[in-house]
């Protein structure tokens, strides 16, 4: 940095201690804001006012030890001019708005941009004061203030397609996943087996308890099997029964293969019903069901041809002493849309469509989806397949 | 004319980020350069309107170097006007040379108003 020019520089003549000497003062200011300031370093600026001076930098930088403040000089309007990449280290405080090369730009305010706020397609609007669906815009068309659209916020829309069970016979078949429940609840005060030997359930062990004790421990026995493929024979879990209330539901983590046994190991007895249960949880990922559809060929007529899809979860259990339990209320079932017309007939197609759904499912926890095909009648399906719409989160 | 001290009126502005006075010493008679460097300097301004605005720089805060010809012969002497007002003060250097004091130099600084508001 230039210093000023010094205000005084001569040559003096003093006396000290007898020996005359000569004296080359310069006296003046260190400083000097009158002109454009070049720079080969950088410039440290710890406080000084540079208004209305140029700054210009060869390969250098300017350090700031200090707010920043560009004013408007009624030329450049306080205008900062970045010819190369601006590397920001902490936050970006813009109160107006930003434009992108000079076209698309991000604005902000409170209300809708719609017929408000100029700007060209591309652009963004965030409003400050929106809610769920009002809160993101696109400017999708147009050059004015209108074209815009209300980004609305949904995950994007996946399927998830299985075929219809054929029976036979009159059954409940099921579809992405399956329950089986012993006929009657059971204190498993002694040892109690379910499923048959060697068979592939790959299932949770469940139970579902009345009101009780909460001391009471069931273990569930036999071998085991992980997601991974690790078979585990004579192995164990533990269902602790620590909720007093009617029709609280437990399962294991585990799942099991071949033929297992419940039984009491601890604490009071407190009647159960037990059983398996298999879902689809997306690969154990969190999901929303938004929609389905079904679609079949009857192979014979039933009146009492029904589709239900369970959310399998937790809670909505319903325990019953002489029979299986009750599963959470379905989230579709096509007897409760459908009412009376519901027959499949033999040698027709049938359809059933839902939308509108936003059931979020846990398929990171312990939640999924059952699809239970009902038919009252032998060989009521000829074919078919059922369709669920779903976002991932 | 020998025996005097030198004039040293001075102005500076309250945006100033800096003020010194440099002082560059030679033997009148043979122009050679004189050793300061165990010489002992004492700068102080004072306010004439006596409003108590001061400042003193002691030895210690001075810079003795060499200008060139191998000899500490020129004395900087930074002053910051940082904290004194706008107006006159009257200032003097005095050195100390073998316990003997001499003012060598005295005068006045103007500190104007900032240039820059």
């Amino acid at each position: 940095m230039a210093d000023r020019e010094y205000l005084t520089t001569q040559v003096y003549d003093v006396s000290i201690g007898g020996t005359v000497y000569h004296v080359s003062a310069k006296v003046g200011s260190e400083s000097d804001h009158s002109g454009d300031i070049t720079i080969g370093g950088y410039l440290t600026v710890n406080g000084a006012d540079l208004s209305g001076t140029a700054i210009t930098t060869t390969n250098g930088g300017i350090i700031v030890n200090g707010p920043l403040e560009l004013t408007n000089d009624g030329a450049n309007n306080g205008a900062l001019t970045v010819a190369d990449d601006a590397d920001i280290a902490g936050g970006l405080d813009v109160d107006g708005s930003i434009t992108l090369n000079s076209t698309a730009g991000v604005y902000h305010g409170t209300g809708s941009p719609e017929g408000v706020q100029v700007a060209a397609v591309g652009s963004l609007f965030l409003r400050t004061n929106g809610g769920s669906g009002t809160t993101l815009y696109v400017k999708e068309s147009g050059s004015g203030n209108t074209g815009w659209t209300a980004m609305v916020s949904q995950g994007f829309s996946l399927t998830q397609s299985w075929e219809m069970p054929l029976s036979a016979t009159a059954a409940t078949s099921y579809t992405s996943g399956f329950y089986r429940f012993a006929t009657s609840a059971s204190t498993l005060a002694s040892p109690v087996t379910f499923g048959t030997a060697n068979g592939a359930y790959g299932a949770h062990a469940m139970l579902v308890a009345t009101s009780g004790a909460t001391d009471t421990e069931i273990t569930v026995s036999g071998t085991s099997i992980t997601d991974a493929g690790v078979r585990t024979t004579t192995d164990t879990e533990v269902l602790s029964l620590t909720d007093a209330a009617a029709n609280t539901y437990y399962e294991t983590d585990k799942k099991w293969i071949g033929q297992v046994t419940f039984e009491k190991t601890a604490g009071t007895n407190r009647s159960c019903n037990y059983g398996f249960c298999k879902y689809w949880d997306n690969q154990n990922m969190d999901f929303t069901i938004v929609g389905g559809e079904a679609l079949w060929k009857a192979g014979a007529t039933d009146a009492g041809f029904d589709i239900v899809v369970y959310h399998h979860k937790a809670t909505g259990w319903t325990y019953n002493a002489g029979a299986a339990p009750t599963p959470p209320t379905p989230i579709f079932q096509l007897s409760t849309d459908y009412v009376t017309e519901r027959s499949a007939i033999a040698g027709h197609h049938g359809a059933w469509k839902r939308t509108g759904a936003s059931q979020a499912i846990s398929g990171s926890g312990s939640e999924g989806v059952i699809v239970a095909v009902v038919t009252t009648a032998p060989n009521a399906l000829d074919s078919g397949t059922i369709t669920m719409n779903y976002t991932s989160g | 004319m020998p025996g005097y001290a030198f004039q040293m009126d001075s102005e500076g502005h309250k945006d100033d980020t800096g003020f010194k006075i440099t002082l560059t010493w030679a033997d009148a008679t043979t122009g050679s350069a004189v050793d300061i460097s165990s010489w002992t300097f004492a700068y102080e301004a004072n306010e004439k309107s006596g409003s108590g605005g001061n400042v003193a720089v002691a030895d210690g805060a001075m810079t003795k170097s060499d200008s060139g010809s191998g000899t500490t012969d020129t004395l900087t002497i930074p002053i910051s006007f940082a904290s004194l007002n706008e107006g006159r003060y009257s200032q003097h250097l005095r050195v100390t040379v073998g316990g003997e004091i001499t003012t060598v130099g005295y005068g006045t600084l103007e500190i104007k108003p900032s240039e820059f508001d």
